[in-house]
């Protein structure tokens, strides 16, 4: 999970995989989103292409990048283990609101 | 195996097969004198205009990274660079990809003829590659005559049809 967690450490990362999670694009269309220049792009996408967030499909010349979401599946496990917990705090918290509108009310 | 696609009066694209590899050929005479041309095809800021971003190392024997129009993208070797008349580059040099780009000018009246040839090509894709370059030179032609070049790839996929035809020859 650290190359996964690594690779979405880069907001310019990020909004490739925002872009990506809408449909496959090339790299001249990912560059376009990006105030970096098409090589800086490239190294972007070998960091997600080794992290296994996006595949490459090939024909010929040409090239389109595809978003893989199966390794935020780890991310998302992990990070479920502490959504319980923030939860049961926010449920406290907005327990504790309705208890002191209550009383204010009366 | 080898067979003309003609799409613009000006460019003639062919392919063929030399001992089990690909041979993308792509002929034509552009409206500009060889000065120009060879500055559209060495020049970093011209190229990002037509076909790709390179960044690196230009010089003979100088590595560096190209990102074409097409979405390829990889490493490169300048192998001869005689301006302004003969240029030659390796990709992905002592890859399994490996192939040469070569470039030849000729200055001819007010124009220029030039050979772009793309040898080592794997035959599975030479009919894409074919149809590749063919878009690759039309940017070139529209480039050098100061027009915006086209979307390559659908440019790519409407000559992709006619290359698969060609490479079956």
């Amino acid at each position: 999970m650290d190359v996964v967690l690594q690779a979405l450490s880069d907001p310019s990362r990020r909004t490739v995989l925002e872009a990506l999670s809408e449909g496959p694009a090339t790299v001249g269309e990912l560059a376009a989103l990006l105030p970096i220049a098409r090589p800086g792009v490239s190294r972007h996408l070998r960091v997600l292409r080794d992290a296994g967030l996006v595949d490459v499909r090939k024909d010929a010349q040409f090239r389109v990048y595809n978003l893989r979401p199966e390794p935020l599946v780890e991310v998302d496990e992990w990070l479920s283990r502490y959504r319980s917990l923030w939860e049961s705090r926010l449920n406290a918290l907005q327990t504790e609101i309705t208890r002191g509108k209550r009383r204010s009310s009366k | 195996m080898t067979q003309e696609t003609q799409a613009d009066a000006s460019i003639t694209g062919t392919v063929r097969s030399v001992h089990g590899r690909g041979v993308v050929r792509m002929e034509g005479r552009y409206a500009t004198d060889i000065d120009d041309l060879w500055s559209a095809l060495t020049d970093v800021h011209r190229l990002a205009r037509w076909i790709a971003d390179v960044d690196g190392d230009l010089r003979v024997g100088g590595t560096f990274r190209a990102t074409f129009t097409s979405g390829w993208e990889g490493p490169g070797r300048v192998d001869i660079c005689e301006a302004p008349q003969h240029l030659l580059v390796t990709m992905t040099p002592g890859g399994d990809e490996e192939t040469v780009i070569e470039a030849v000018l000729v200055a001819d009246g007010d124009g220029t003829m030039l050979v772009i040839e793309e040898r080592g090509l794997p035959l599975e894709e030479l009919a894409g590659h074919g149809a590749g370059w063919q878009a690759h030179v039309e940017d070139l032609a529209a480039h050098v005559a100061e027009r915006e070049p086209t979307d390559w790839h659908t440019r790519w996929v409407e000559l992709t049809p006619s290359y698969e035809e060609a490479a079956r020859q």
